[in-house]
């Protein structure tokens, strides 16, 4: 299914709450602050999750999973780690959960298509498309481990900690595994542009 | 485009987010199908102790030889007892899957719930020893009570995503797919139990034609339930026509099952069979198909079906009554009697006749002489009809003739070493010398055979109806469920009452108080137990008082398996009392 074929997020609308009193009113299960919760979030959690499965529609049913759980659970968040973390974490354990269950390697990451790839886009965009579309590509080539750290340490560019906590892995095995994938993809998109 | 390019493109790629609604909706959802913690505590606990149930009924063989009252060799390990690990381990899924909101889980969680609620049902009343079927009543009283702390909450939430949302016929396609999954197992564990027979004495190929069709029906009912499950057209006819097949091998006897347990797949196969007829009915064209017949009352008949199977549990478990009686006597006849005519039996030269691994089903064998034939691995089951046959000096080792007819038949000799004669009826056969060492009888009938000599070592004879036969007892299970003695063999494991047996005469004393009523004085004193105590409708009663003046009349249960014996009171006003054995003498 086409990324953009789902309605994009209310952003522009977002009301402006602080975060401290959204939270406490989250907890009290009041509709504007989950809300708020869900425009400030949602957008980064299914767009690393769509780099980590590569199947936007696959990243949106784990997002919808995600937030149902953190909305159910907002009174036990103890502001350890920002919320943000707190919020990939929960969504990476569902990604988990369903790879648990499927076990089946995401080949379909060729199927998750930048905008570009929708919309009429120049011939002179054509290059560059193609090029994303190869990155993409060595992306889905890559191990499940190496392929998530890669995802939040280089595209989204979180810091170690951020991905030690919502990996649950220790900071070193992260910078370990982002370091060797950056490696890998660096090389393989190197040699595919000048082949 | 260089990488870092290509990398800050991926970085911006745009993947929209579920909307907000959805979410929403998905959490409203949950809330309302969600069943109470409450209830899925209860009946977590209910169907731990289930689980638990089968668990004991699985390792208690295994403890046998631990026990005090053991003092002679092993025991003839109880051969079905790993068939009980299916239903327990179904139970422990079934305590996770509770906890999850959706028709999906929740209906696996009732199809596995009411499967198990039979299938215990059906070890309370038939199958197996005292003790065992107390366990099955225990079990499915469990059940019971975990089919009815759920009730029908988050049956009909159809969650996002779902594969089990029918738009039409939900009640039907619901009851189709519960009872199709409790089919699914207990065929399934029926199958368990004939292959672990098999393997344990049969080569591949006995094995095969003896739980071979029983195995593939619960393979079939598997698929189908598979298939119900994703609303598939095909599998609501495969579901018909193996309803059908299941109902004819069933009553042919090819599903080598215990009449019980034919008739309740029979009865089932039969429900099955109506169910999809209102959509069949819709695709032909009628409109107004799918009408509710029992539109209200369908909530309220559930609890009390629940409730009734769990009560004939307790009731065949303690033996009040015996409501499967008609099945084996009257019902045997029935069944046979609807296979029709059946082949004569080929002339026998009886020196060399061998008929080693034939299927015996299709022949006449009433009155026929086998002497001296050789009937190893020949199978039938119930079809097969050996009444009043003479099987002087024939070898039958190895065979598989659950529920098979040898009632006056003469067995002088006869070779059943590792027979499967589960349920077969011996009255008044003649039983001289006749090897049935490792044989296993479950359930068979032999009241009133002449039996001497008997070598019964190994043999499995929990339920047998039978006297206390001079024989060869050792490693044998006893009908009671209790290892052979060393020196009276199962004379004292008999745990029926035999009418005429002068060794039940006696006096005892009571020793426990009667534990609800008035005046019972009357059974203070010591109860005489003479022979001509009064049998009626098959049970045993007996007048209490003094000698002299009948006072009352109270409902007698010996209980030999019970050192010493012990005897107990139905009494009208008393309720039980319990008698312990002051002299059992002859």
């Amino acid at each position: 299914m086409p990324v953009s074929a789902s309605p994009l997020p209310e952003r522009e609308n977002a009301p402006a709450v602080p975060q401290a009193r959204t939270l406490s009113d989250a907890r009290a299960q009041d509709p504007a602050a989950l809300r708020s919760i869900y425009q400030e979030h949602a957008v980064a959690i299914t767009r690393r999750l769509a780099h980590m499965t590569g199947d936007a529609e696959l990243a949106r049913d784990i997002t919808q999973d995600a937030f149902v759980t953190a909305f159910d659970r907002l009174h036990r968040f103890r502001g350890d780690s920002s919320l943000a973390t707190w919020l990939h974490a929960i969504a990476y354990n569902h990604l988990r959960d369903r790879r648990k269950r499927k076990r089946r390697e995401l080949s379909v990451w060729r199927r998750l298509r930048s905008p570009e790839a929708e919309s009429n886009a120049p011939d002179k965009a054509l290059q560059a498309r193609e090029s994303l579309q190869r990155l993409q590509a060595i992306v889905a080539t890559l191990d499940e481990r190496k392929r998530d750290a890669f995802v939040l340490r280089v595209v989204e560019q979180l810091s170690l900690q951020e991905c030690a906590v919502i990996l649950g892995a220790r900071v070193a095995t992260i910078s370990y595994r982002a370091r060797t994938a950056e490696a890998e993809v660096r090389e393989a998109f190197e040699r595919g542009a000048t082949s | 485009m260089s990488y870092e390019d290509a990398v800050h493109k991926l970085r911006d790629a745009d993947v929209a987010p579920p909307s907000f609604t959805d979410i929403e909706q998905r959490r409203r959802w949950k809330t309302q199908s969600k069943v109470p913690a409450k209830r899925v505590s209860i009946a977590t606990v209910a169907t731990l102790a289930a689980a638990i149930g089968y668990i004991v009924l699985t390792i208690r063989p295994v403890l046998w030889p631990l026990m005090p009252t053991v003092d002679d060799g092993s025991v003839a390990l109880w051969r079905s007892s790993i068939a009980t690990l299916l239903p327990a381990g179904l139970l422990g899924w079934v305590i996770v899957l509770m906890r999850r909101p959706g028709t999906g889980p929740q209906m696996l969680t009732r199809a596995v719930l009411w499967s198990n609620l039979v299938v215990s049902a059906l070890i309370a009343g038939n199958f197996l020893a005292s003790t065992d079927r107390g366990v099955g009543a225990a079990i499915a009283v469990a059940c019971a009570v975990a089919i009815l702390a759920l009730g029908s909450k988050g049956l009909d939430s159809v969650a996002p995503g779902d594969s089990f949302a029918p738009v039409r016929f939900r009640g039907q396609l619901l009851l189709a797919l519960v009872m199709a999954f409790a089919d699914a197992q207990t065929l399934m564990f029926s199958a368990v139990l004939q292959l672990r027979v098999g393997m344990q004495g049969w080569n591949l190929a006995g094995t095969i034609a003896y739980a071979g069709p029983i195995t593939i029906a619960a393979l079939v009912m598997g698929v189908t339930v598979w298939g119900l499950y994703r609303l598939r057209t095909w599998a609501l006819i495969l579901n018909l026509v193996a309803n059908i097949a299941i109902a004819y091998f069933a009553l042919a006897g090819a599903l080598n099952v215990a009449i019980p347990v034919a008739a309740a797949l029979t009865m089932t196969a039969g429900v099955q069979m109506f169910l999809p007829v209102p959509i069949f009915a819709m695709a032909l064209g009628e409109k107004r198909a799918g009408q509710p017949v029992l539109r209200g009352h369908a909530p309220k008949l559930l609890p009390v079906s629940v409730v009734a199977i769990a009560l004939l549990a307790v009731t065949l478990a303690i033996q009040v009554t015996n409501p499967l009686g008609w099945l084996t006597g009257p019902g045997r006849a029935f069944l046979r009697g609807l296979e029709g005519r059946r082949m004569p039996p080929p002339q026998l030269n009886a020196d060399f006749a061998d008929w080693t691994g034939r299927g015996l089903g299709e022949l006449e064998l009433r009155n026929a002489s086998l002497r001296s034939a050789n009937l190893s691995r020949a199978f039938g089951g119930l079809s097969i009809d050996l009444t009043n046959a003479d099987l002087t000096d024939a070898t039958v080792r190895r065979v598989h003739f659950a529920n098979a007819d040898l009632a006056h038949a003469t067995l002088v000799r006869t070779d059943f070493q590792w027979a499967n004669l589960r349920g077969v009826d011996f009255t008044n056969a003649e039983l001289i010398d006749t090897n049935l060492v490792g044989a296993d009888l479950t359930g068979a009938d032999m009241r009133w055979a002449t039996a001497s000599g008997l070598d019964l070592r190994g043999a499995n004879l929990t339920g047998v109806r039978m006297d206390a036969f001079d024989g060869r007892y050792e490693g044998a299970t006893c009908p009671d469920g209790e290892p052979a003695d060393s020196s009276t063999g199962c004379a004292e494991h008999l745990g029926r009452i035999v009418k005429g047996d002068p060794n039940y005469s006696g006096t005892f004393r009571l020793v426990g108080q009667a534990w609800r009523g008035k005046g019972c004085a009357n059974i203070e004193s010591p109860l005489m137990i003479a022979d001509d105590y009064v049998v009626f409708l098959n049970q045993s009663f007996v007048h209490v008082g003094d000698d002299e003046f009948i006072n009352d009349i109270a409902l007698l249960v010996i209980d030999r398996s019970k050192t010493p014996v012990v005897a107990k009171l139905m009494h009208n006003a008393c309720g039980w009392a319990k008698f312990e054995a002051l002299q059992a003498a002859p």
